[in-house]
């Protein structure tokens, strides 16, 4: 209930925004339409995550959960992080709240503030923490044991891989370039696989609830460690897959930003 | 003679140029990948003699050498095209080795290697 109400308030107030900024701006202004295509293709990600019997599935099978946590952190957070939420989320207050907003924020203090959180460096730390520390056994069983606790789980998951995500893409502005984003994008994929690959060969049920949830997991023809070793197995290929690929994306990025800058310095240099 | 001395000292340079720009290239993953199986061999050890500490060792010595091949090839003056590029190469290896090494070594911080 919590997550449907929060994700029509997402909507709605992107929504708003993405009219409001068009009618002034032009159709694209601002935020393009690829980008609001890209918001909602990450709000649906989070209804198919957080608002299907995918949900319900999770509380029975841990597979179910991964997948249910890498569509929030791999489909769903990219996705929205790189639709322009702020500018469509500025432009849902009235002019006057817009302008006080703006002022706000405009602040060195703020400015200084915003780029220590969103450094490559912080937010790749700050996701790999959040990741982590959720697995640790006590932690996780904890989180499926209290409906609140699990609500700040997902949440978590959801903001610091937003967060990690922004960082990348803004992380051009920054002396690396798109450099930055390269090696951080490759060393999740390489610490989320490392913590796939401990739950698939595991020889543990490492979160005593998923023991008990046998009736379901023997539904869909497995044992409480086969279940561990799937959803394992889903942390460990698709999701590096995809980091993989985002790591590649931002690596071709940094080779025609370096040829750009090339062509600009040296323009002698072929086009 | 003095000729023969200055061209001696310039093939010196060159010479160690040339190793330090290969270590900043070539240390991070041998580093890495030295701390992946020294680490992974050393867990049933550890668990055997209740010292779980021990695990984090082959990490912070790989850090150790990351980070050292990166000021190592970080503090060559690279005169040619070819230097500079191995110097360039060098850094962006051993910084993607040094982040690598500490993702590796998140395991042991959140889990007990034990179970």
């Amino acid at each position: 209930m919590l997550a449907a109400s929060l994700l029509a308030v997402a909507l709605a107030v992107y929504g708003a925004g993405l009219i409001r900024l068009w009618r002034n701006a032009g159709s694209g202004q601002g935020v393009r339409a690829g980008q609001a295509m890209a918001y909602a293709i990450g709000w649906l990600a989070l209804v198919v995550a957080l608002v299907s019997p995918l949900d319900a599935l999770a509380d029975d099978l841990f597979a179910a959960h991964m997948a249910q946590h890498e569509l929030i952190m791999l489909v769903a957070a990219p996705l929205i992080a790189l639709a322009s939420p702020l500018v469509a989320g500025m432009w849902a207050l009235p002019a006057g709240g817009r302008r006080r907003v703006m002022r706000a924020v405009r602040g060195r203090r703020m400015a200084l503030a915003w780029s220590a959180i969103t450094a490559p460096a912080a937010v790749w730390l700050l996701h790999a923490v959040t990741l982590w520390i959720w697995h640790v056994p006590a932690l996780f069983d904890a989180a499926l044991q209290s409906e609140s606790l699990h609500a700040v789980q997902h949440l978590t998951f959801f903001w610091t891989a937003a967060l990690f995500w922004w960082g990348m893409a803004h992380g051009r502005y920054g002396r690396a370039g798109y450099g930055a984003a390269v090696v951080y994008v490759f060393a999740t994929a390489v610490h989320s696989g490392v913590l796939g690959a401990l739950l698939t060969f595991s020889p543990y049920v490492w979160f005593p609830l998923y023991a008990t949830t046998t009736k379901t997991m023997a539904a869909f023809g497995l044992t409480p460690l086969e279940d561990q070793q799937l959803a394992g197995l889903l942390m460990w290929v698709p999701a590096s897959m995809l980091f993989i690929a985002g790591g590649l994306y931002f690596f071709a990025m940094w080779l025609r930003e370096s040829g750009r800058r090339a062509r600009f310095t040296q323009p002698s240099l072929p086009a | 003679m003095a000729a023969d001395l200055r061209g001696d000292l310039l093939g010196a340079k060159a010479h160690l140029t040339a190793v330090a720009l290969w270590t900043g290239v070539l240390a991070g993953p041998l580093a890495w990948a030295a701390d992946l199986t020294v680490s992974y061999a050393l867990v049933k050890w550890s668990c055997g003699h209740n010292a779980s500490g021990v695990l984090h060792v082959p990490s912070l010595a790989a850090l150790a050498v990351t980070l050292g091949a990166g000021m190592l090839a970080w503090s060559v003056e690279a005169e040619s095209e070819r230097d500079r590029f191995l110097w360039l190469l060098a850094l962006a290896m051993s910084t993607l080795f040094t982040i690598v090494v500490i993702a590796t070594a998140m395991p042991p911080w959140f889990l007990d290697a034990c179970r």
